[in-house]
């Protein structure tokens, strides 16, 4: 048998780790690399997009800030449009609209979609095959169509436009959170709550809900980016709220002279596209860090 | 020493290079199988044997990598082969039966069609002859109705049929050497004897040997002649299974039988090994069982023990040998 | 199938079931016109005693966790009556089922699933503590800590701010005893609680679960396959095939002397971890494999697999044939089981 002495060398070098050390959620993140790359253009425009009134050189809206038509050079950075107002600072105000359609329109329909989807996935039998149907409906409706028609009918307002966006997409969302509430219901952590004498409520909210979260922040962020590709389509065909300027409003107005002044849709389109790309990659590293498989690697 | 075994591997070393760090799930491991006779790989979840299994057959897939050893069969080495000789002689003279038959079975076509497939890469033949090899197999597998089968798809079968079909398609092609990981670990008991019987069955009429990686003492004892035990990506004992069962000389395998249920007696206490295996990112330096061992001394945390031959074919790795024999192979196989 | 336990005048049984019946709708064929019914428990009786370990064995699809299941009112059942110290539980209201819950608590299967990967221990466990208002709300943490100490993972204190996945298997299980102890239950419900863990681990919480029983006088419902823990752990077993209870006693009986062909052919399935006493017994091996419990067989569902089966199986469902002690087999040749055990299993020679 062993001595003392050979005990405590064996406590000494015991390296089994009594319990796992737990990783924090921004290095998985940091794991993927261009996920911090989307990240960190994120947090350079959402500042410029909220701070723009103060930030921007100009005013957006004052006409002759400078000389017409003039290409990128200082104090207009991005050059100056047909009536001589700073890109720079519409392009900071257009953001500003069109990430706030994208993140309005994104909250509306997740929210609507975990409702419904959570309904549906929790209580399942005739519920879900009556929320399931309706959802299909709006699935099947051709989207861009629906939300021309809408704003058309509606009026071209902000708040007529999220909302057009928004139910155009929570049934994406829907469908996920059911599935989600479907395959959660019947783990067994969740039977456990049962036997711990937990009521309904406690079950969707404290244990369904915030495991199926997951997923339905990763598909709220690339909804952002997919709403403000619709507002620009919109906006486009001249359906934008014609008192805000959003960067898709700003490319409508630029067509003419897109020829000869490139400046004028290059950075709004710019802009789109850096917003949506990153939003996108920003969405694949949430993925990562909700995914709990991911932890155990 | 009898004729050159069949399978032999020497100081095999694989490693996972995962975000983690680095996993030396297999760290310098040396067994070989003799043709015809049944071995078994045994130890818990996570201690490398598994890997073994995919080292030896040269299956690991990154962040795996093979970094040192030799693996032998039929007197090849085989790390130094081409993908497509080693592609030939998989499912050939050497093949593999999986825990989960599913995951082996391509569920969109049908299950003769997947033997012929097997069997026509491996063997010069015609696909209708193709067809009566497949046929014999599955009948030699005692599959009831095998020319319907041939014509369902995988999951018209249950799990014990569906594991049926796996050996079938691995002794389509008389292998020498049947690696078998886990294989009944999802069947309930009654079909694991029918499969195990079915295997050992096969075996004798082929003349196979046979690998079995498992977790399970029971399947050991039944139906094997020698054991490898392995803790932390090491091998620590190693005979026939009455010298392992009956005279165990690690106290690792000592724990680990005495913590052994069986149908066959009542035990009034359990026995129990005290903590959970090692990490295998950092293993414990000295011998990796130390820290759990209720008979470690002062050497075993700094040290790490030898293999210590105990007699033909039996050895350990652990200082309480060091008084009974030197050191090394040599003595293993005298 | 209908009798009640004949022993329940010894002491008011923990769990009475009688006649339970669980069965399940299945949506079948195209539009799923045609619905067909899986019969999961078809006609079980049992009970528990105080003190008592109770083990239900039988191999996947015989009704064992659906029968665990209903025991905690997580399926509801077709038909029969469960009682917990002889109250009914079905057909309560929820206000009287929460109430009857803190009686009857469940460890479950896989330590990686039956514990929420987004709360810590100690939310985990508050959960019953508060519902149940076992502790006042500012000593939950204490109350949880001392849990945590009771089932070894100690210091508590330390275990009780982590998330489930820097647990290893064995400490889960841990926690998940645990939390069915929280509310001082008298009947634990143990499905499979120690099937998906390692050897080592295995023996460490049979070792618990022993230490606990004594500690708090708790009784338990073992469901299981393993008939390894089995025979160390329970007082009774009772084995299941499809369904219906095909033989119950005492443990010692069950093993050494079974009345049923199936208690048989599962003994002499399971591998024995000794080299010379495997190599020395004659291995019977079942045929073929489980009839689909939406069309049971006709007459003793064993029939179509048994070793030792006569025409009278196919037709009449065997009655129970009392063989002493407590033990009970439903074979129509269950008196006659010394004869065809005498080669240690059914002789193949009978079966035509």
């Amino acid at each position: 048998m062993s001595t003392a002495g050979a005990m405590q060398a064996a406590e000494a070098t015991a390296q089994m780790p009594v319990i796992a050390p737990h990783v924090p959620a921004w290095r998985i993140f940091a794991r993927n690399g261009t996920a911090a790359f989307g990240a960190i253009v994120l947090a350079v425009l959402i500042p410029l997009a909220v701070l723009g009134p103060f930030l921007a050189p100009f005013d957006p809206s004052r006409v002759n800030a400078g000389p017409p038509m003039a290409g990128p050079h200082w104090p207009h950075v991005f050059g100056t449009d047909d009536l001589g107002r700073d890109v720079f600072s519409r392009v900071a105000d257009g953001l500003r609209v069109s990430l706030l359609v994208g993140f309005g329109a994104a909250s509306f329909s997740t929210g609507l979609g975990v409702v419904v989807g959570g309904v549906a996935g929790f209580f399942g039998r005739f519920i879900d095959d009556l929320l399931m149907r309706i959802t299909e409906i709006f699935q099947v409706i051709p989207r861009f169509f629906l939300g021309v028609l809408l704003v058309a009918f509606f009026g071209a307002s902000i708040f007529n436009i999220i909302f057009a966006i928004a139910i155009l997409s929570w049934p994406e969302v829907a469908r996920v959170v059911r599935s989600e509430f479907l395959s959660l219901r019947a783990r067994q952590f969740v039977d456990a709550a049962r036997v711990a004498g937990a009521s309904r409520r406690t079950l969707i909210f404290s244990e369904i809900l915030p495991n199926a979260m997951g997923p339905v922040v990763v598909n709220g962020t690339l909804l952002v980016g997919q709403a403000m590709l619709l507002e620009a389509g919109l906006s486009y065909l001249g359906l934008g709220d014609p008192s805000l300027v959003s960067l898709g409003v700003m490319l409508q107005e630029a067509q003419q002279i897109m020829r000869t002044a490139w400046w004028t849709t290059a950075f709004p389109g710019l802009m789109i596209f850096l917003a949506v790309l990153s939003l996108n990659l920003v969405g694949d590293g949430l993925n990562d860090v909700l995914n709990p498989r991911s932890r155990e690697r | 020493m009898q004729a050159s075994p069949l399978l032999r591997a020497e100081g095999l070393v694989t490693h996972l290079f995962t975000d983690s760090g680095r996993v030396r799930a297999v760290d310098g491991v040396s067994l070989e199988v003799r043709a015809g006779e049944a071995v078994a790989l045994v130890g818990e979840s996570g201690c490398g044997k598994s890997m073994t299994a995919l080292s030896l057959m040269r299956l690991v897939r990154p962040p795996g990598r093979i970094l040192e050893g030799v693996v032998e069969f039929e007197g090849t080495p085989l790390l130094p082969l081409s993908d497509a000789e080693m592609r030939r002689l998989r499912g050939g003279r050497l093949a593999m039966i999986f825990q989960d038959p599913m995951t082996y079975l391509n569920p969109l076509m049908r299950v003769g069609a997947q033997i012929v497939e097997a069997i026509v890469l491996h063997q010069k033949v015609s696909a209708q002859a193709a067809r009566t090899i497949a046929l014999e197999a599955l009948e030699r597998v005692r599959i009831p109705a095998a020319a319907t089968v041939l014509d369902y798809f995988p999951h018209q079968l249950s799990g014990g049929m569906r594991q049926r079909v796996l050996i079938a398609m691995a002794i389509s092609s008389r292998p020498s050497l049947l690696i078998a990981d886990e294989p009944t670990t999802a069947l309930d008991v009654t079909v694991q004897a029918q499969i195990m019987q079915l295997l050992a069955e096969v075996r004798r009429a082929l003349g196979s040997a046979l690998l079995l990686i498992t977790h399970d003492f029971g399947l050991v004892a039944e139906y094997c002649d020698r054991v490898y035990v392995m803790y932390a990506g090491q091998i620590v004992e190693e005979g026939s299974v009455f010298d392992v069962f009956e005279r165990p000389r690690h106290p690792y395998t000592r724990a680990l039988l005495r913590s052994t249920l069986g149908p066959d007696k009542r035990v009034a206490s359990f026995t129990t090994i005290e903590g959970q295996p090692p990490s295998l990112i950092a293993p414990p330096r000295g011998c990796r069982f130390h820290p759990r061992c209720p008979e470690a001394m002062a050497r075993c945390a700094s040290e790490s023990p030898p293999r210590f031959g105990l007699g033909v074919g039996v050895a350990a790795r652990c200082w309480l040998h060091a008084g009974d024999a030197p050191a090394g192979r040599e003595v293993a196989h005298g | 199938m209908a009798e009640a336990p004949a022993f329940a005048a010894a002491a008011a049984p923990v769990l009475e079931v009688r006649d339970l019946k669980v069965h399940f709708p299945v949506a079948g064929g195209w539009f799923q016109r045609e619905t067909r019914v899986v019969h999961a428990v078809d006609g079980v009786s049992l009970a528990v005693h105080p003190g008592e370990v109770v083990a239900v064995v039988g191999e996947s699809g015989c009704g064992k966790t659906t029968l665990a299941r209903a025991v905690l009112g997580l399926v509801d059942a077709t038909a029969g009556e469960i009682r917990v110290k002889g109250a009914p539980i079905i057909g309560l209201d929820a206000a009287s089922l929460r109430a009857h819950r803190r009686r009857v608590q469940m460890v479950f299967q896989d330590p990686f699933d039956s514990l929420n990967p987004r709360k810590t221990i100690l939310s985990t466990l508050a959960q019953p503590l508060s519902i149940h208002g076992i502790v006042p709300a500012g000593e939950i943490r204490r109350e949880a800590a001392r849990l945590l100490d009771l089932v070894g993972l100690s210091p508590g204190e330390a275990f009780l701010d982590r998330y489930p996945h820097q647990f290893s298997g064995g400490q889960r299980q841990r926690a998940c005893i645990a939390r069915a102890i929280a509310v001082r239950p008298e009947l634990v419900v143990a499905d499979e609680a120690v099937s998906a863990l390692d050897i080592s681990i295995r023996a460490q919480i049979l070792t618990l679960l022993q230490r606990l029983k004594a500690e708090f006088g708790l009784s338990y419902l073992f469901i299981t396959h393993d008939l390894g823990v089995v025979r160390s752990l329970c007082d009774r077993v009772v084995v299941m095939y499809l369904g219906r209870i095909v033989e119950e006693g005492p443990t010692e009986r069950i093993f050494t002397a079974p009345g049923h062909p199936y208690t048989a052919a599962l003994m002499a399935s399971c591998p024995l971890p000794d080299p010379r006493l495997a190599r020395a017994r004659k291995t019977v091996t079942l045929s073929g494999d489980l009839p689909s419990p939406v069309s049971p067989p006709a007459g003793c569902r064993f029939h179509t697999r048994c070793p030792v089966a006569q025409a009278i199986c196919g037709r009449e469902a065997p009655p129970a044939i009392e063989l002493g002690q407590g033990q009970r087999a439903h074979c129509h040749f269950a008196a006659d089981a010394p004869r065809w055990q005498a080669g240690a299993g059914p002789a193949q020679e009978s079966k035509p």
